[in-house]
């Protein structure tokens, strides 16, 4: 069953949005518009600035999200907050085991009157689409999605279709333990940039939720703060970010380690090299710099590179975390 | 993230450091173990703890100096030779310390007995003063290569061979009867630097998080390691092998006089060649005498040949016949003339007195109350607990006025009951032909007695030497009869031998020679005079003494009723090479040669405190131009790394916190943590400096001139002093002065490139090179800030 719902901007059907020549933004300026956005979404998330961040991250980067929680934590808040924060379309699409891929992508329908097939977009046609609980749809539909994420773009009958610009996947997914889940594939997760997970609030930022919650829905007190077009220079300039020879081999270094210990079963691979690097611009575009630094490297590492690996009969019987080992591993390589 | 991690790695690998030192000791301190059956009792225990605990300390002391790696086994050994010189030569040491030549020659006389010693008794050992020297020099050494090997060098398994050394040379030493339990101890200490080494490698792998496998690893290897010991002690004990014995170790339970397994019972002869080729004086004995031939003077006889070694009679050994307390008449004045001797014993510690023989009466015993007895039978004067040292005693002697005549008439004694006529099975037939050809022209038994002391002492082209090993078992006999080279203990017991395969009774008598007289007519007996004597038995006279040892110099004296041999051929060729005659070694005067031994001294002393002054201030030297270095390297680039570099240096030497694997900016945030204002802020520049050269672009141009370059070096410079003066200003004064004198960023750095010979440690290598920054960036500008 789907639950496609549509947010107030409609989707651009039309194939081919031709997009203006964006200008490359400032450095000043894109740290400036970044801090309106996060200072926005942290109104509805409390508590929880490292995630926005991340998130942040990822949506300069040019990265989507994975989002691995219990229920309840406020996943899907933080992809509507960053949505609406940001003047652009955004959908939301909830996984269930039934959902065709024709859900996600669209479907061409044909027109009696025109006599001609007329497609019509899917879910996954807007800047922004929030696919809930992703690990509980078939894995047909899965792949469906993995293909619109990775290519920037649907094909549906021969006919292909590119995404509106920028595009971005929040997906969130409960942890696989829990019931009636499907655990994406190694190839799924390695196209999601960054992995987060949020956790629980402590007391006071939890007290102080009930407190906004009270009243209204904080969700709709949310304006816009920047549009799709910003959205687009920033990511330009994060692209624009330098990155020293030592810097991208230290990103190299972090990669392989992973693929030599023997806590790891399957280590990071070359993507994962290219997301953490530019990942690692958009931090430093967050931080106001205009160079990478180490540090962006290795506060980025665990996010980047935890849920690409697998660990080993060793590190289970260790009941060590990905994280953990993702982290020992980083302390290992020394810094340039 | 991983800063805590980072900034806790420093640490952990001080304390590996110390612990590493301190398990090495262990492990020798439990491999020593494997000495405590080899030693009678456990007086050497102290000085080898000491010693092990010396080398330990002073590995220690020199790491944390930063000493060059070569050079710490050197100070070690410095320090090995300074304690074995305090605790055995202190007298004639500086500060009871450094050695002199004196104290050396006092040590090498040491070792030269210790060596003989250790060939002359079997375990266990007397606690002898030279053997106690050898096993405490070789615990420091074992220390010394252990503490190299694992903390140095860093092969745990190359660590263990000192200690496998020390343990096997122990267990042949005891010819295999080794204990079943001595090699357990000396593997435990393996296994403690096995998993020392192991739980470094995990610890430096891991971080803090592998603390779990930090546990788990050493508990595998726990319990494999005493299973291991386990399975080894019960295979020992459960499967068969072939029973050895020890070459020397059979004849103790036939003859030994029930002794076997006891206390040893000190074999005079034993020491009997240690004695003869010391080339020190040390005198035992003074006596005057009335007597213008004085006689040898007896210690001991010894009546009973078992094959493997002569001994006391059995009732003599044990104590059960007690003879006649002493002092007293011990004899009435019989025959012949009477002579009077007044002796003083300087230093015996046998606990028999020297006598002449044969004796009318022992008195004026003084210094000792009771204990002494004379057994009539030897002539021998003894006590079961007490040391002759210190006594003095008045002797009557009988001059024995014995004739040829008397002697040649003498038959040989009847009956086979004699003690003194036991030959030992298992002779080499050998002997006894000989015996019978050489005295085949002989008739009486005196007859033969005297062809055999002139086959040894000239017709039998017999040599003295003291440079072949001692003993008088029969093989050893045997063999002497072959090679004719010898000293004293193998003629006399040779000759005794003989004696016995043609009927006539014989013992070895152990003692001295008379001596020389000094000016003032005193008789002075030396270590150098101890000799061993045949003395055998004809009917009607008595026990009389032989002559066999054909000893060049003139101390050794052939009675007058057994005349030597004209000498000539024997005596004065090749025979004198093996002695050693002290004034022949005197080329200079005693003057000239005592300058000198002052000069030399004074010189070790000099080259001792410049080796040590320049040994203590390397560090600090090494450390200054290090820091000159740094700062003034010629581009923009060099000269931030170099600044951020001598911060870090800087850091570690005064105690701050500083990790090669943190970025700078975790650095600097550790160590800017209550600074002061400018101190702060001085460090944010620095830092932004560097990871604007590290890794920020390249300027466009190279616009800044040199002018601009050299005031932005500068400002470098000012900004590292004042942040060296706040981290100064953080520490106490002691800590100041340490970090001056001893910068333990010397010792990081050193220990690095110690480790970058280690394959498995390129971490380290890795990280240190990246203090010098990365060479993409070398060379460059920054951009204005």
């Amino acid at each position: 069953m789907t639950t496609a719902q549509r947010s107030d901007a409609a989707a651009p059907g039309a194939p081919a949005a031709s997009p203006e020549t964006p200008v490359v933004a400032s450095l000043d300026h894109a740290r400036a518009v970044m801090a309106e956005v996060a200072a926005s979404m942290s109104r509805v998330i409390s508590g929880k600035p490292e995630a926005i961040r991340l998130s942040l991250v990822a949506l300069l980067a040019e990265g989507h999200l994975l989002i691995e929680d219990v229920p309840g934590v406020g996943k899907t808040m933080l992809a509507k907050s960053l949505a609406r924060s940001i003047d652009c379309t955004m959908h939301r699409i909830q996984f269930t085991p039934d959902l065709l891929p024709g859900d996600v992508t669209g479907v061409s329908v044909f027109d009696q009157r025109s006599s001609t097939f007329e497609f019509r977009p899917g879910a996954i046609f807007a800047h922004i689409v929030l696919g809930d609980e992703i690990n509980r749809a078939s894995p047909k539909t899965q792949s469906a999605l993995l293909e619109a994420m990775e290519e920037q773009q649907v094909s549906v009958d021969g006919q292909t279709y590119p995404l509106p610009q920028p595009f971005m996947v929040i997906a969130t997914q409960n942890p696989v333990e829990m019931e009636g889940t499907y655990p994406l594939p190694e190839a799924q997760r390695d196209r999601f940039m960054l992995q987060i997970s949020l956790g629980y609030p402590d007391r006071s930022a939890e007290v102080a939720m009930l407190d906004s919650h009270e009243l209204s829905d904080p969700l709709a007190a949310i304006t816009p703060v920047t549009d799709d077009t910003t959205l687009r220079s920033l990511r330009l300039a994060t692209r624009t970010v330098f990155a020293s020879d030592s810097v991208k081999r230290y990103v190299v270094d972090v990669v392989t380690a992973t693929r030599s210990t023997t806590l790891l079963r399957l280590g990071a691979s070359p993507r994962s090299s290219v997301h953490l690097l530019q990942a690692a611009k958009a931090m430093s575009l967050l931080s106001g710099r205009d160079h990478v630094l180490p540090d962006d490297v290795q506060s980025l590492a665990v996010p980047v590179l935890s849920h690409r690996v697998l660990l080993s009969t060793e590190a289970h019987l260790d009941r060590r975390s990905a994280a953990s080992v993702i982290a020992d591993v980083v302390s290992r390589v020394p810094v340039p | 993230m991983t800063v805590q991690q980072v900034s806790g790695w420093a640490l952990v690998r001080e304390r590996a450091r110390l612990s590493d030192t301190l398990v090495s000791a262990a492990a020798v301190l439990l491999a020593l173990t494997s000495l405590i059956p080899l030693f009678a009792d456990l007086q050497w225990v102290m000085p080898a703890v000491a010693i092990v605990l010396v080398v330990a300390a002073v590995g220690c002391g020199s790491r944390a100096i930063g000493l060059p790696v070569p050079l710490i086994p050197l100070v070690q050994l410095m320090g090995i030779i300074g304690t074995i010189t305090a605790l055995y030569a202190s007298q004639e040491a500086y500060a009871k310390v450094f050695p002199t030549s004196q104290s050396w020659d006092v040590l090498r006389v040491l070792v030269a007995e210790g060596m003989l010693d250790a060939q002359a008794f079997s375990a266990p050992v007397p606690t002898l003063p030279d053997l106690i020297l050898l096993a405490v020099g070789g615990a420091g050494l074992a220390a010394l290569c252990v503490d190299t090997l694992f903390v140095s060098v860093r092969s745990a398994l190359l660590a263990g061979l000192p200690i496998l050394v020390l343990f096997v040379g122990a267990a042949l030493l005891q010819f295999g009867r080794a204990p079943w339990w001595t090699f357990a101890p000396a593997a435990v200490g393996w296994l403690l630097i096995l998993a020392a080494d192991q739980r470094e490698r995990v610890r430096e792998w891991g971080g803090v998080a592998a603390t779990t496998r930090i546990r788990g690893l050493s508990t595998v290897a726990r319990r494999v390691g005493a299973v291991a010991i386990a399975v080894a002690l019960v295979a020992g004990i459960v499967l068969p092998v072939r029973a050895t014995t020890g070459p020397r170790g059979s004849g103790d339970g036939a003859g030994g006089g029930g002794l076997a397994g006891g206390p040893v019972v000190l074999d005079p002869l034993v020491s009997m060649r240690r004695n003869l080729t010391l080339s020190n004086d040390a005198e035992v004995v003074r006596y005057r005498t009335d007597s213008a031939n004085p006689s040898y003077l007896r210690v001991t006889a010894l009546e009973s040949f078992d094959g493997t070694t002569w001994r006391q009679r059995t009732g003599l050994e044990s104590g059960r016949d007690p003879g006649w307390e002493l002092p007293g008449v011990v004899q009435a004045p019989g025959d012949g003339a009477l002579s009077t001797y007044d002796l003083s014993v300087t230093s015996l510690e046998n606990a028999f007195l020297p006598l002449p023989y044969p004796i009318a009466e022992l008195q004026n015993v003084s210094g000792v109350e009771s204990g002494w007895h004379l057994d009539p039978g030897t002539g021998i004067a003894f006590s079961e607990d007490q040391s002759a040292t210190g006594l003095q005693y008045r002797v009557t002697a009988i001059e024995p006025e014995v004739e040829a005549g008397d002697l040649r008439g003498a038959p040989l004694p009847k009956g086979t009951l004699w003690p003194q006529l036991n030959v030992p099975g298992g002779m080499s037939p050998l002997v006894k032909q000989t015996a019978l050809d050489v005295t085949a022209d002989a008739r009486t038994p005196y007859d033969k007695a005297l062809a055999l002391q002139t086959w040894f002492t000239r017709d039998g082209g017999f040599r003295y030497s003291t440079s072949v090993r001692s003993g008088s078992d029969i093989d050893y006999i045997a063999e002497f009869l072959e090679d004719r080279v010898g000293y004293c203990e193998q003629f006399a017991g040779a000759m005794a031998v003989m004696a016995r395969t043609l009927g006539i009774p014989s013992r070895v008598v152990v003692g001295f020679t008379q001596g020389a007289q000094g000016e003032d007519g005193s008789w002075k007996v030396t270590v150098r005079d101890a000799h061993a004597w045949p003395e055998l038995w004809f009917d009607g006279v008595g026990w009389v003494r032989f002559e066999p040892t054909p000893r060049g110099d003139a101390t050794v004296r052939a009675p007058a009723y057994a005349p030597a041999a004209s000498t000539g051929s024997g005596l004065n060729g090749d025979d004198n090479r093996g002695q050693l005659d002290p004034e022949g070694f005197a080329p200079v005067s005693a003057d000239e040669s005592l300058d000198y031994r002052a000069l030399a001294n004074r010189a070790t002393l000099l080259i001792v405190v410049l080796g040590g002054l320049v040994l203590l201030t390397l560090p600090m030297l090494r450390r200054l131009v290090r820091r000159r270095v740094r700062l003034h390297r010629r581009d923009y680039a060099g000269v931030v790394n170099g600044a951020w570099s001598e911060v870090g240096a800087s850091a570690l030497d005064l105690g701050q916190p500083w990790s090669p694997f943190s970025t700078p900016r975790q650095a600097a945030e550790r160590l800017g943590r209550g600074m002061s204002a400018p101190g702060g802020a001085a460090l944010r520049r620095l830092r932004i400096q560097v990871e604007q050269v590290r890794y920020g672009p390249a300027p466009a141009s190279t616009e800044a001139g040199l002018t601009v370059l050299r005031e932005r070096s500068d400002a470098v410079r000012a900004d590292v002093r004042i942040v060296v003066r706040e981290l100064r200003n953080r520490v106490r004064w002691q800590a100041r002065l340490a970090s001056y004198c001893w910068p333990p960023s010397e010792r990081r750095r050193q220990r690095s490139s110690m480790r970058s010979m280690n394959p498995g440690d390129l971490r380290e290598r890795v990280s240190d090179g990246a203090v010098g920054a990365a060479p993409s960036s070398a060379g460059r500008t920054p951009k204005a800030e």
